[in-house]
């Protein structure tokens, strides 16, 4: 047998990769990011002056920052709130013992599959002039043209775009959860009158989906907060800066404009926001009672 | 009124109310098939359409004559061989030293009590919120200053370890009795030999649930690589499509070609592990 | 635990690592040695795999003519949007020896002491300088001298339709704006424009507006680069001509940021182009459209825009400066200039190459080609400073406010030039 303070070496051995992995890919990063944002880097140069809060007040002072904060605004509450919704939806449809529901499961899955250079590239196909959508509004006597070089559409359409690609992700999560409700609540539910579909998701399905909510909501949260590939692959931040995005700003004030302070900076905010909505989250949830009893 | 109905009505549908549920539904149904499926058929009937169809708009619904040519063009048109092999060799890498690292880590969390162990756990999760944009800069300049960029180093390293792995093989290893360690350790093995001889076999879903997503979600990644190199030899598949799109911009037909054929791995791979990766992401959520 | 066991853990751990660090940190094993041979590297963005392979025997020959020098040669593939990350990229690792990239970045490289002065081996090599295009040697300098050395050439000119100007009944090509503005009239109907609009807020955009900005008689700097000057008069006239062109109708957006690609003018959906001498043999592959160029028209005075690319020698050895030196002299000889230009449509930069009897009948034969080699005469570069791409963004920022109705031409330069000051500002 090993002894209790032989397997704590033990432990530390097992542990060591990942956590000096750890250590040295996040934290120190993260360490990091925040000294940088208080020093003026051009990326080249051997020195890096200490500048105090300078980077963040340039920063807030940049022509185009509100209009990015307002873009990612839109970006992540246009994409968490539809993708989740419609992931819903379409995890009550293929929950339901229907014909054909391993292939609706399969076909609303499969975006997810593919990487967003894949799926950006097609939706810029789709969405060029005389493409497919083109074609489609045409129909309802609307010419948008092309939908990425148009500053008015490019930010809802690489939304659509991510929307497709999101909800039968959140579909999946959501049959998971669909899945531990016990169909004898239905059955209980029914003797009490609630019979029609809308008052049984609403009084049962959905509040016992809210712990299942509740991670879906934050999984997208951060993967909406962190997009770029659709991004840089369908408009460049572009038309007009239209669909320049806080992730995508970063990359922008690092490697085109050289100004690394100013790019820390904006990463330490995107940092601070992304755990304040974190814990935000969870005190929210843990607070109300959501959990059905 | 009540009491006469005693039939439940519930999503368990009793046999006979099948079709009227049917009807209702398959509205929905095809609704959401072609949202979701058509895109897929139009990019193949893209790949397959002439050069005039593509600048004119004009393409048929169904490929009368579909021109397999452009896949030949869109494939020698760029070294994509390379780059099928640096991405194999970034993935295959990423994806063992994950599993290696997470079943460690995992085991030790889940199997041994030692001071910290709670907060070490939270520490890892913890990461999985952080969006890698936000620290790229960091990792850039230290892969920078350890002259790794454009190489397989950086391209793998920073990956090295993730989270999530951790997470899904600790959980995994708390499912299994203790009655396992015990023996073997009375067989006189030790925590080594326990984890790689009767732990990590019987873990065996959490492997390959783990090998999947990861080998799918490097296959696809774009920003570290799109980071961490430089010249075109160590270019990944995401990296030479978007270069192929810096060339061929409105040469959709092959651009839709290529589109098809680097996708075509993952959807092999789904269609192989399809319940492993489903039952990954539903019990755990996230792979990012 | 017995002993054999003990050993297991340590010989594991030490092959996860030696599995984890495979493939790493080998990216250069140039020798750095200041004796014996030299091996350098050379990174290019060249598109061409014609004109990349002449490149290679090129480098051959001049291995042969130069013993102990060796050169390895790697493509980084770089579209527009992707060169600015090179930089940082190429700054941060080792550095190649030869880089291959516009020298707009000179300023910026020379200013953080990453390159070598080209200047300083001048006389030991019995460099003759005069036998450069001065303007073009002007497009590598930083405080005074000389750092990157010319390597191909290029400028803008227009591409025409042939057979869209004769449908129109246009004889002559337009030579001034007013006859441009009038002749894109004339070419547009039902789902052909006369114009491609690049756009964007990217160098290709912004590199196609300076010309008009010079044209009108305006600058970008002030003569002693201390200030930025396009937001002038000449400023606002220039990007409102370009505004008329939209608000017209006779012109339509090229790709967004992508505008240097044909597809629009090969498919006839536009009649004229802005665009430069290197695509003439993508040009001859196709055979849906019949094409000619003419030169940028003018307003006040005619200019276009000197591009192209320098090799850049990256700060390593003594020896490995100097052999790469050696290199990118022998790029600027005649024999290699002539064999290059006739293959991809560049232009040469020395005067020598240009006369010779072998590209005088290239340019016979090629008539396209020598309306940009006309045009060389009015040639401008950008200023090789290395705020320049910074001021280069907000400049493009500019464009697509205007364009995109979002800003006046006026308020938008305005906004830009605040930008470009303090990036300048900051810089110097």
């Amino acid at each position: 047998m090993v002894g209790q303070r032989r397997l704590r070496w033990w432990a530390a051995l097992f542990l060591a990769p990942a956590v000096v992995l750890t250590a040295v890919f996040f934290y120190y990063p993260m360490a990091y990011i925040l000294w940088l944002s208080m020093h003026h880097w051009n990326g080249l140069s051997p020195v890096k002056p200490f500048t105090g809060l300078a980077e963040f007040r340039h920063l807030f002072k940049q022509p185009i920052f509100g209009l990015v904060i307002r873009n990612t605004a839109i970006f992540v509450v246009g994409t968490v709130v539809p993708s989740i919704a419609i992931g819903l939806a379409l995890a009550l449809l293929a929950n339901r013992r229907l014909p054909f529901r391993s292939f609706l499961r399969g076909v609303s899955f499969a975006p997810y599959l593919v990487s967003f250079v894949s799926a950006g590239l097609a939706w810029v196909w789709m969405g060029s002039s005389g493409g497919l959508f083109d074609h489609l509004m045409g129909f309802l006597g609307f010419h948008p043209g092309n939908l990425v070089d148009n500053p008015s559409y490019a930010l809802l359409y690489v939304i659509a775009m991510y929307t497709w690609k999101m909800a039968g992700y959140n579909m999946v999560l959501y049959l998971a959860g669909l899945q531990t409700i016990p169909r004898e609540i239905y059955e209980a539910g029914a003797i009490d009158g609630l019979q029609d579909g809308w008052t049984q998701f609403r009084t049962i399905t959905w509040p016992l989906l809210a712990e299942s909510t509740f991670f879906v909501v934050i999984i997208n949260l951060i993967f909406s907060f962190r997009a770029f590939s659709a991004i840089y692959v369908m408009t460049n931040g572009g038309p007009v800066n239209s669909t320049t995005t806080l992730v995508y700003y970063i990359w922008n004030l690092a490697f085109v404009q050289n100004s690394w302070g100013q790019a820390a900076a904006a990463s330490a905010l995107l940092l601070i926001v992304v755990l304040a909505l974190t814990v935000g989250m969870v005190r929210y949830f843990t607070k109300e009672s959501f959990r059905a009893s | 009124m009540v009491e006469a109905t005693p039939a439940p009505k519930a999503p368990v549908s009793p046999k006979r109310r099948r079709p009227a549920e049917f009807w209702r539904y398959v509205p929905y149904m095809v609704i959401a098939i072609v949202v979701f499926g058509f895109p897929f058929y139009w990019i193949i009937v893209g790949s397959l359409s002439s050069n005039t169809a593509i600048a004119t708009g004009s393409i048929p619904l169904f490929p009368l004559h579909p021109r397999w040519a452009n896949y030949r063009d869109a494939w020698a048109y760029t070294n994509f061989a390379r780059q099928v092999l640096n991405t194999l060799i970034m993935a295959v890498a990423v994806t063992a030293s994950q599993v290696i690292t997470s079943s460690m880590a995992g085991f030790a969390l889940a199997r041994m009590r030692f001071p910290g162990r709670q907060a070490l756990f939270i520490g890892f999760v913890a990461t999985l919120i952080i969006p890698f944009q936000v620290i790229a800069l960091p990792i850039f300049v230290l892969m920078a200053n350890l002259h790794w960029i454009n190489t397989f180093g950086a391209l793998i390293v920073p990956t090295a370890v993730n989270a999530f792995g951790i997470f899904l093989y600790r959980q995994f290893f708390l499912t299994i009795p203790e009655s396992f360690e015990e023996a073997a350790m009375l067989d006189g093995a030790n925590p080594w030999q326990v984890l790689w001889r009767v732990y990590w076999p019987l873990a065996k879903p959490a492997t390959v649930t783990l090998s999947l997503l990861t080998f799918i979600a490097e296959w696809n990644s774009f920003y570290l690589p799109f980071l961490f190199t430089e010249t075109k030899s160590m270019y990944t598949v995401q990296l030479g499509l978007v270069a192929f799109q810096g060339e061929f911009a409105t040469v959709y037909n092959l651009l839709m070609a290529a589109t098809v054929f680097i996708s075509i791995p993952v959807f092999v791979l789904y269609l192989m592990g399809q319940r492993a990766i489903i039952e990954g992401i539903a019990t755990t959520g996230t792979k990012g | 635990m017995t002993q054999r066991t003990r050993w297991l853990a340590p010989i594991a751990m030490a092959s996860l690592g030696s599995m984890v660090l495979a493939g790493c940190g080998t990216s250069q094993t140039a020798a750095k040695g200041s004796t014996g041979p030299v091996s350098l590297t050379f990174e290019e963005g060249i598109q061409s795999p014609q004109t990349e392979a002449y490149l290679q025997k090129q480098i051959a020959a001049f291995e042969k003519s130069h013993p102990g020098i060796h050169i390895s040669m790697q493509n980084y593939g770089a579209a527009d949007s992707e060169l600015p990350k090179l930089e940082s990229s190429v700054a941060a690792h080792d550095p190649p020896n030869l880089l291959w990239i516009a020298p707009a970045y000179t300023g910026q490289f020379a200013s953080s002491d990453a390159i070598v002065e080209a200047q300083k081996y001048f006389k030991s090599t019995n460099f003759q300088a005069s036998s450069i295009f001065p303007g073009l040697l002007k497009t590598g300098e930083y405080h005074g001298k000389v750092w990157t050395m010319p390597f191909d050439a290029n400028d803008l000119g227009v591409y025409y339709n042939k057979k869209l100007f004769a449908k129109a009944g246009i004889t002559t090509p337009p030579a001034t704006w007013t006859q441009f503005l009038a002749d894109a009239k004339k070419l547009t109907s039902n789902g052909t424009y006369g114009f491609e609009m690049p756009i964007g807020n990217q160098e290709w955009t912004v590199w196609i507006w300076e010309t008009l900005l010079w044209q009108a008689g305006g600058h970008l700097l002030n003569s002693s680069q201390t200030k930025v000057a396009f937001d002038s008069p000449a400023g606002i006239k220039a990007l409102e001509y370009w505004n008329t062109l939209m608000k017209d109708h006779v012109a339509t957006f090229g790709p967004l940021n992508d505008s240097y690609q044909l597809g629009a003018f090969e498919s006839g959906k536009v009649a004229m182009t802005i665009n430069g001498p290197w695509n003439v043999a993508a040009l001859q592959q196709q055979h849906a459209v019949s094409y000619g160029a003419f030169p940028l028209p003018k307003d006040k005075v005619a200019a276009t825009n000197i591009g192209g690319e320098s090799l850049f020698i990256f700060n390593t050895t003594p020896a490995q400066d100097k052999a790469a030196f050696l290199f990118a002299k022998y790029v600027t000889t005649p024999a290699f200039q002539i064999g290059y230009d006739t293959g991809s449509g560049y232009l040469p930069v020395s005067k020598t190459a240009q006369d010779s009897a072998q590209y005088q009948a290239y340019l016979k034969k090629n008539p396209f080609i020598n309306v940009f080699v006309k045009e060389m005469a009015v040639g401008k570069a950008r200023p090789p400073i290395p705020a320049y791409p910074q001021i280069s963004a907000d400049i493009g920022n500019a464009i697509e406010n205007t364009l995109y109705g979002r800003m006046s031409a006026a308020a938008a330069l305005h906004q830009a030039s605040v930008q470009a000051q303090q990036a300048l500002d900051a810089s110097s």
